[in-house]
């Protein structure tokens, strides 16, 4: 069990502009499952090598357990890689992939053997030792991958975007083994994605970075609850945003004033975010009350288990989710009532991305 | 008339003009090896060409010449070609000067490079006359004999200068389409930077890395012109010898001439075979 902690961590490739990841902060609790989330090349895959040591960082430092590891070699630093590829070595048998580390270390083969036969029961692959990794499917090879990386028991498990070649099923299974495994050996574990599903069903917290800067880092749920900035609420799928100014728990907007008792902003200008999904609409009868105001649909899809609605008020479009029953009976075109429960709502400071 | 037999239709004139050069060709080589030439009369094959050949004392002595000329520059032209490769897919100093270099030298032929040669390492040559000049050595004959030498250092120096990039180009090739992540899963895991070479990048080449050496195997072992030029008079390598029969004033050579260069297309397929075949174990089992 080893926490890991970064500092101002920076690192930048020579004749870059900026850097790939600048001053970064980030205390990953020992034994949990971290996910690294951001889009393609916001520097995720740099943090990851710069934690397993394959990179040199250009300032800041990494500490595992309180010690720097700054002059410890990757090959002696704990911290084992896996990629999105399974990179298994393709002229060795699947038992030779993963004894490869005991092999490394000189350990005897009768050692060897009974460590790669217990890895791969516990990638629920028992047997296959003798195969070679092209006779495997692809989630077979990444669960090889998987036992390779854990039999030396790292201190650290770096998992670079592991489930992206998988198919939708297979990645749910190898979801669940990651955990599975991940929670009976208690390894802290760094996973990372562009995919905020996926980031918010695998990890025990979540750190989102943009640019090589760290946006938030928090529990999943966080992220949808109170972001901490609008680029983060958009991010998760919060792209319903109308600006204003707050006062004494209350925003006056051009659609009119709302309650919101939640807020990062006491007074002053500040936008409203509110989830689709915590948006109720209803038909037009009497005029709309309080946190109420009225609209009309532009256009709806019927997505079998919800209904997604994009609805129109005053100059501000907002996206609404609801159950499917909702598209039987709001049409494109008709006058609705939307609602903003008052505890659903968010403000932001305004313009941070 | 369908596309297809249109295709065929243009191609035949340059096919047949090719099937009769190629089979026609070694027929004909065949056939006068065997003492087998109809047009003058002679309808009974037999292999006394071939005797004469296994006969000639000359003949194991340069076939043993050959063979180690090939293996050793195969396997120098290997190591070394590895190794440049190695060094290029980095950046470093002098990069693009080892770039152009490996460039530069693909496209000129070997007598260039074996003139080259014989002018630098000469006992007559540049090299020699400088390291007289500096009063290195007292007289020119005390240079060391690479050229016509018995241990064939000058020719083994022209392939090795040839083949490396070659071979290095085809290897550097093949160690960046791999990229470097199969070695910093490697790292993580524990290995050493030898170990890493020896376990990863390694066996990772070599199948590319056998495949274009058995060329330059075939090439040395067949190779007339650069032995020709640099090699020692006795014992000279089979090609040479060969080439010697052919142009022998005496017509009765000509079947011997015959039979050898196609003693020398034989053992050079064997090599071939054999080679393959031990690549391909040396593939599997590491
Ligand atoms: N070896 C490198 N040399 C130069 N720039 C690089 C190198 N690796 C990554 N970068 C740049 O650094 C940034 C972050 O890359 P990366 O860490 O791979 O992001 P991610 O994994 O989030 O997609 C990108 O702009 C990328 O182009
Ligand atoms: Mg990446």
């Amino acid at each position: 069990m080893t926490a890991v902690t970064l500092s101002g961590l920076t690192k930048s490739y020579p004749g870059a502009t900026r850097p790939a990841v600048d001053r970064l902060d980030l205390a990953l609790t020992s034994g949990k499952i971290h996910a690294l989330l951001g889009p393609s090349g916001c520097g995720k895959t740099s943090t990851l090598k710069l934690i397993a040591g394959l990179l040199r960082p250009t300032s800041g430092d990494i500490r595992f357990d309180g010690t720097s590891v700054l002059a410890v070699p990757a090959e002696r630093r704990g911290a084992v890689l896996m990629f999105q590829n399974h990179l298994l070595f393709p002229y060795m048998s699947v038992g030779e992939n993963v004894g490869y580390a005991l092999k490394v270390r000189h350990e005897s083969r009768a050692v060897i053997a009974s460590r790669v036969d217990e890895m791969l029961e516990l990638v629920k692959l028992p047997g296959l030792a003798n195969r070679r990794p092209r006779e495997l499917s692809g989630g077979q090879q990444q669960r090889v991958a998987l036992a390779r990386a854990l039999i030396v028991r790292p201190r650290v498990l770096l998992l670079d975007e592991p489930l992206s070649n998988l198919d939708a099923d297979l990645r749910d299974d190898m979801r669940a083994l990651i955990r599975a495994v991940q929670a009976q050996l208690a390894v802290t574990t760094v996973f990372v994605t562009h995919d905020q599903q996926e980031a918010v069903v695998m990890a025990d917290t979540i750190a989102l970075m943009s640019g090589g800067v760290l946006l938030q880092t928090a529990a999943p749920d966080v992220f949808y609850d109170s972001p901490a900035s609008v680029e983060v609420a958009r991010f998760f799928g919060n792209t319903n945003l109308l600006p204003g100014t707050c006062a004494d728990g209350r925003i006056a907007t051009p659609l009119g004033t709302f309650r919101a008792p939640r807020s990062t902003v006491t007074t002053g200008p500040a936008v409203l975010t509110i989830r689709p999904e915590s948006i109720k609409f209803s038909a037009t009868g009497q005029p709309p009350g309080a946190n109420e105001l009225g609209g009309q649909v532009l256009s709806h899809i019927y997505a079998g288990t919800h209904a997604r609605y994009r609805i129109a008020a005053g100059d501000f479009h907002f996206d609404v989710i609801t159950d499917a029953e909702a598209a039987r009976i709001y049409r494109d075109g008709d006058p609705v009532r939307l609602r903003f429960p008052p505890e659903k709502i968010w403000l932001l400071p305004p313009h941070s991305g | 008339m369908s596309e297809r037999w249109k295709i065929w239709a243009m191609l035949a004139p340059a096919l047949l003009v090719l099937i009769a050069v190629f089979v026609g060709g070694l027929a004909l080589g065949v056939g006068r090896s065997l003492n087998y030439m109809p047009i003058i009369g002679l309808t009974a094959p037999n292999l006394d060409a071939y005797r004469q050949i296994l006969r000639m004392p000359e003949f194991l002595p340069s076939l043993a010449t050959n063979l180690y000329i090939a293996v050793v520059s195969t396997a120098v032209s290997m190591v070394l070609a590895i190794a440049s490769a190695l060094l290029m897919r980095r950046a470093f100093r002098g990069k693009r000067l080892m770039t152009f270099l490996f460039s530069f030298n693909l496209p000129i032929p070997h007598v260039v490079g074996a003139i080259g040669i014989l002018f630098l390492f000469a006992q007559s040559g540049a090299i020699a006359r400088l390291a007289y000049g500096v009063g290195l050595i007292s007289r020119p004959m005390e240079f060391p004999v690479l050229v016509n030498d018995p241990h064939a250092i000058g020719i083994i120096l022209e392939y090795v200068w040839k083949e490396v990039p070659f071979i290095g180009v085809v290897v550097l090739a093949v160690l960046q389409s791999l990229g470097d992540d199969y070695e910093a899963v490697a790292q993580t895991l524990g290995a050493t930077p030898w170990q890493r070479f020896a376990t990863v990048v390694l066996p990772l080449i070599m199948p590319a890395t056998l495949s274009v050496s058995v060329l330059v195997l075939a090439f040395t072992f067949g190779e007339f012109l650069v032995p020709y030029l640099l090699g020692q008079t006795y014992p000279a390598t089979l090609p040479v010898l060969a080439v010697r029969l052919f142009t022998d004033p005496d017509l009765n050579q000509r079947p011997p001439a015959m039979a050898l260069s196609i003693l020398i297309a034989l053992i050079s397929a064997v090599m071939v075979v054999l080679y393959m075949a031990l690549s391909r174990r040396v593939v599997r089992s590491d």
